[in-house]
């Protein structure tokens, strides 16, 4: 894959959209009511208006790229309406905050619970890949299969992981380092 | 189909989105079809994001080492327990996110369903009325020419997509594809800008073209001086109401479309303005740097725009790829030898026969017509 074909990939995307929705995610005590429901409430709209013909140019880039907007625009919102409490969270690393070691710890121990509930080989799958990089031809190669059944074992992987994370502790995981 | 079996559903697409995108070269079907089914409900744009976050989760998971992918090895379990794989036993589950939150009423999907909907195809019937907002595409052989409501006049080049967004403070043009010349209309207190895969291309009143050529983005300017921001990765400058009237997000939103993710933060750093002359042209690599400005007859550089085609040196496959970009009638080069020569000359983009007698009249060829296809080939 070249290094144009890897930059259209969406986890690379969601990267850069990690960092401004966790400062925005961090802020929770002033915007109690908002979260990625929210969020996607709001980027829905967005994609509406937006010209369909553009975004399919760079449907992920632009998906999330609006997503990191709306997490600014109202990270800046609530900052405005409590200056105080923002400047104090703003100086301090989210490292430094024990609450949220203690529940990365907990994420982390959750993360491993769903990954438990997986097929041993969707978890070979996604260990390969998170651990080694491996392509899905490689690990198909490795496993006696092929890469469309590696596709497919990704595919309801993801899905079930995602009905059997709790969606807290993802929102500190997902976030929670770089 | 209730909301927690339609979540259930957008779930499940989710995760193929994503697993389709992270891995291959998506088509442009592809895309389309995903960007079709964002929009078709905020559901699936929140389980998208929600499939993000897993895929995030396994990023920052810490504990692969030790998790066991043996059948039958449950490693982390007592003895006792792996003989019963099938009742896994599971922690506590935490609340399900399917489970109604009393304290947000409006996530009642299926309540605020269809008021939501509305305010989308309100907003959507909105921007597609305004008329000072509109999207220009050619196909192969169609040329345009179109004067805006300024009195600037656009042409257009065949196989190119542009955008026009007027507002009262700004004039934009978003070049997606292809290349255009303008003739822009002086008005100091409303610039006109072209964006072009993240660049930025400014004036006042002026005449210049830009291009999206293999090596970059060309900007060749006849008359007056353009400022280039190369690969522009800040929001767009000035930027005005966006389609429905709302504060535009969607600018900030385009301007770092094409930048590689590696590149966006350099380019950022710095966002160097070059200035660029009539009679000057620049080119800006696709990682956004700027080549040095150069002279050039402009003139010619830019007779495209006048549906005239100027080669020198320049492959006869090269030529015959350009003339085929214009016209219906389409040419084949039978052989590399002849596809390698080059060549120079001046011809009517709409006259490709022209051209084909140039050739047979400088090098010796055999010329073959099936109806709308010449195929030419060496002599033997």
């Amino acid at each position: 894959m070249s290094g144009y074909e890897t930059a259209k990939r969406l986890t690379l995307w969601f990267r850069q959209w990690r960092v401004p929705l966790r400062r925005f995610l961090m802020e929770q005590g002033i915007v109690p009511a908002a979260d990625v429901s929210d969020v996607a409430q709001e980027v829905f709209l967005r994609l509406l208006r937006y010209d369909r013909a553009e975004l399919i140019e760079y449907p992920q880039a632009y998906l999330f790229k609006m997503a990191a907007n709306v997490a600014n625009e109202w990270a800046l919102r609530a900052r405005r309406r409590h200056p105080h409490e923002s400047e104090w969270l703003e100086g301090l690393p989210a490292e430094d905050r024990p609450e949220a070691d203690i529940a990365v710890a907990q994420a982390q121990a959750e993360i491993e619970r769903a990954l438990r509930a997986l097929s041993p080989r969707q978890r070979a799958v996604l260990k390969m890949q998170f651990t080694e990089g491996l392509g899905r031809e490689e690990i198909a190669r490795r496993l006696g299969s092929t890469p469309r059944v590696v596709k497919r074992e990704l595919m309801k992987s993801y899905e079930r992981l995602r009905t059997e994370l709790s969606p807290d502790l993802l929102r500190v995981i997902s976030y929670g380092r770089e | 189909m209730d909301a927690s079996e339609r979540r259930r559903r957008a779930g499940e697409e989710a995760a193929e989105w994503w697993v389709l995108f992270d891995s291959e070269d998506v088509s442009l079907e592809t895309r389309t079809a995903f960007v079709d089914w964002l929009r078709e409900s905020a559901l699936h744009v929140e389980e998208l994001l929600r499939v993000a976050q897993v895929h995030g989760a396994l990023e920052q998971f810490q504990r692969w080492a030790t998790l066991s992918t043996d059948e039958t090895g449950k490693s982390h379990l007592p003895a006792d327990a792996a003989g019963k794989v099938m009742s896994f036993p599971l922690p506590p589950r935490p609340p399900s996110q399917d489970a109604p939150r009393a304290s947000r009423p409006r996530r009642t999907w299926l309540g605020v369903g269809f008021a939501t909907a509305a305010a989308a195809l309100l907003a959507l019937w909105l921007s597609g009325l305004s008329p000072r907002n509109y999207t220009v595409v050619t196909g192969q052989g169609e040329r345009r020419e179109l004067t805006l409501s300024d009195g600037s006049v656009v042409q257009i080049d065949p196989e190119t997509g542009l955008r026009i967004r007027f507002d009262s403070k700004l004039r934009q043009i978003d070049l997606q594809r292809g290349r255009a010349r303008f003739r822009v209309a002086k008005n100091p207190n409303r610039p006109f800008l072209v964006r072009a895969g993240g660049t930025v291309v400014r004036a006042v009143g002026t005449e210049f073209g830009v291009e999206h050529r293999s090596q970059g983005i060309v900007v060749t300017v006849a008359e007056g001086r353009v400022a280039v921001m190369p690969h522009n990765t800040e929001p767009f400058p000035l930027a005005g109401p966006g389609p429905g009237g709302e504060p535009a997000s969607v600018p900030e939103a385009v301007t770092g479309e094409a930048a590689p993710v590696a590149d966006a933060a350099k380019s950022q750093a710095a966002s160097p303005v070059v200035l660029v002359s009539s009679g000057q042209q620049i080119t800006v690599s696709p990682t956004g740097s700027a080549q040095a400005v150069r002279e050039v007859n402009a003139e010619r550089e830019l007779s495209w725009a006048e549906g005239r085609l100027s080669f020198e040196n320049d492959s006869v496959a090269t030529v015959v790829e350009t003339f085929n970009r214009y016209n219906h009638l389409q040419i084949h080069v039978a052989d590399s030898a002849l596809a390698r020569r080059t060549m120079s000359g001046v011809f009517s983009a709409s006259d490709p026969e022209s051209f084909v007698a140039f050739l047979r009249s400088t090098t010796s060829v055999t010329v073959e017509r099936n109806g709308r296809d010449i195929t030419i080939a060496s002599a033997r």
